[in-house]
């Protein structure tokens, strides 16, 4: 089934944005790492100030709006910041409308599907690809976080094994992200049609989250979105792996990839 | 062993039919044309062959096997090249004939280089800076640098120049001798007389006509030019019933020859006649019929 050609061109197509991608998480969380122990102090005092922004922040992190922004959530602010959760989303979603929406969009399906392997193969090996990708996006942010902190004056820095497990919660976000990509693309003749649908899902799910903590209404329906099982700040409280949350979001994109596959090996490759 | 066996296959897209109830056999070493007007149902019979498209209801065959649910074991020894040829933009003939090594699984750099030369295409110019010409010359080797067992050509000179043409003429017989299959469509007419052993005609998503080259020729009708001899004494004679008028006037016939040629011989030789030609038998008529 492991095909190295085709996981050479997935690679070949993507390590350009990959690497960019990579870079910017990197730069994003050295900054973050940095900035934020460094002015804890000033930040707090500002915040105290500007109410709306701790609500803001509570939201992302998903704690109480009664709770005071301490140094422990700051020190999870890198890791649910929406450039970072941007750019772990956006690199999911480019990578899995690929196969087949992207494909039969700009016409090259007909000589991939043309080749002797079976769809299930084709899907197996991006997906072989996609993680390897997904991986080393999450490591890149793994490597700029300890750098920064290494670098900052924080008075209590994030133990390893803490940022390790958020990592590892961030990875499986960005798989259940990747999963529905991927469904979504088996279903469709557009990349741009795709790649809009899942966006629009995936901002749904980030609004219910955060509006959720404003409004009990909307708390009731919080466990439909994805970001209710990415809670960075109650990693570095309870200094524990969210197995539940890990499970759910892994079944989610497990569940996903498989309708997804399911879907590519049944339908027509149709040129548009 | 056929090459391909199709069995009353039908594909609708929804409420449209692309083809329907379609029957045809190509055998090993044959060079099968297929032929019909835009819209036929040409491209959803080769995109069934490849197990792009699911059979509405009967089937296709390759090899004994099934098109859709064997699908990638049958595309070992399948060679295509479809009609409009889109590749990678950042794919050059090198890097190509490496990637489809990889994933084919076998070394096609040696013989994807000597068909890289005969089509004259230059290995390290990348598709984004290619012609369509010069992404056809690519889609042909990579379709061809497998040596398949069956090759299937969506239009494959359409923009090629008369010179690749003839190479690609050579090599489609040479596989052919070897026992390879061909299935091309297309609508230059001159390169399926040149080329092909039989031929399918679809119309509307249903095949008209399926028979040999040689047969076609035996019913396409020949046609004859009569310049009777100046004299103001001699009245042409009438129509016989085997030519069908096309033209006349000015001391000269063009007719349509229905029947075999020793009978017009036999007739002009009666006549006063001054000059006869009798054409090749003209195929072009007899696809624009089924075109019509």
């Amino acid at each position: 089934m492991v095909n190295i050609g085709l996981i050479s061109k997935a690679i070949r197509e993507t390590w350009f944005s990959t690497t960019a991608f990579i870079l910017a998480m990197f730069t994003f969380q050295v900054m973050l790492a940095f900035i934020l122990p460094t002015f804890q102090k000033d930040l707090s005092h500002v915040l105290e100030n500007l109410k709306f922004v701790q609500y803001i922040i509570a939201a992302l992190l998903g704690t109480d709006m009664a709770e005071t922004i301490g140094p422990e959530a700051l020190s999870a602010m890198p890791w649910v910041h929406p450039v970072v959760l941007t750019l772990a989303w956006t690199h999911a979603i480019m990578f899995c409308t690929r196969l087949p929406a992207g494909e039969i969009d700009r016409g090259t399906a007909d000589v991939l599907f043309a080749l002797p392997v079976s769809r299930l193969g084709l899907y197996l090996n991006e997906t072989i690809a996609l993680t390897g990708s997904g991986l080393l996006l999450v490591v890149g942010g793994l490597l700029g976080g300890l750098l920064g902190a290494s670098w900052s004056s924080a008075e209590a820095p994030i133990a390893l094994s803490d940022l390790v497990v958020i990592a590892a919660n961030l990875f499986g976000l960005y798989l259940a992200v990747a999963g529905l990509a991927w469904m979504v693309s088996a279903m469709a003749d557009r990349r741009g049609r795709a790649v809009g649908v899942v966006f629009a899902i995936v901002m749904a799910s980030f609004v219910l989250n955060t509006l959720a903590t404003f409004s009990e209404s909307i708390r009731r329906f919080s466990a439909f979105g994805l970001m209710n099982y990415y809670k960075p700040l109650r990693v570095l409280r309870e200094h524990a792996l969210p197995v539940g949350d890990l499970l759910i979001l892994l079944g989610f994109a497990v569940t996903c990839w498989v309708i997804g596959a399911i879907v590519l090996a049944r339908r027509d490759i149709r040129t548009v | 062993m056929t090459a391909i066996a199709i069995q009353n296959l039908t594909k609708c897209y929804g409420r449209s039919v692309g083809v329907e109830n379609l029957d045809l056999t190509v055998a090993k070493g044959c060079i099968y044309g297929f032929l019909g007007p835009n819209g036929a149902g040409k491209t959803t019979t080769i995109r069934v062959l490849l197990g792009l498209l699911r059979p509405t209801s009967g089937g296709a065959r390759i090899f004994d096997r099934n098109c859709w649910s064997a699908s990638h074991v049958i595309k070992t020894d399948v060679g295509y090249m479809p009609g409009d040829v889109r590749l990678y933009p950042w794919l050059c003939c090198r890097n190509a004939l490496s990637l489809f090594s990889a994933i084919r699984r076998l070394d096609l750099k040696a013989y994807g280089m000597e068909l890289a030369e005969a089509f004259g295409l230059d290995p390290a110019v990348r598709v984004r800076d290619m012609s369509r010409g010069m992404r056809q010359k690519l889609g042909l080797i990579l379709a061809l640098a497998h040596r398949p067992k069956l090759l299937v050509l969506d239009e494959p000179t359409a923009s090629l120049d008369p010179l690749m043409q003839q190479t690609l003429h050579s090599l489609l017989r040479e596989f052919a001798s070897e026992g390879s299959a061909v299935f091309l469509s297309s609508h230059t007419l001159s390169e399926v007389d040149q080329l092909c052993d039989r031929v399918a005609i679809l119309r509307r998503g249903r095949l008209v006509e399926e028979s040999s080259l040689d047969d076609l020729r035996k019913r396409a009708r020949r046609i004859v030019t009569i310049r009777w001899s100046d004299s103001s004494d001699t009245q042409p004679p009438e129509v016989p019933s085997f030519l069908e008028m096309l033209e006349r006037g000015d001391g000269r016939w063009t007719a349509a020859l229905t029947s075999p040629v020793p009978e017009l011989l036999r007739w002009v030789s009666k006549q006063k006649v001054e000059d006869l030609s009798i054409s090749e038998p003209d195929l072009g008529r007899v696809f624009q019929t089924y075109y019509e």
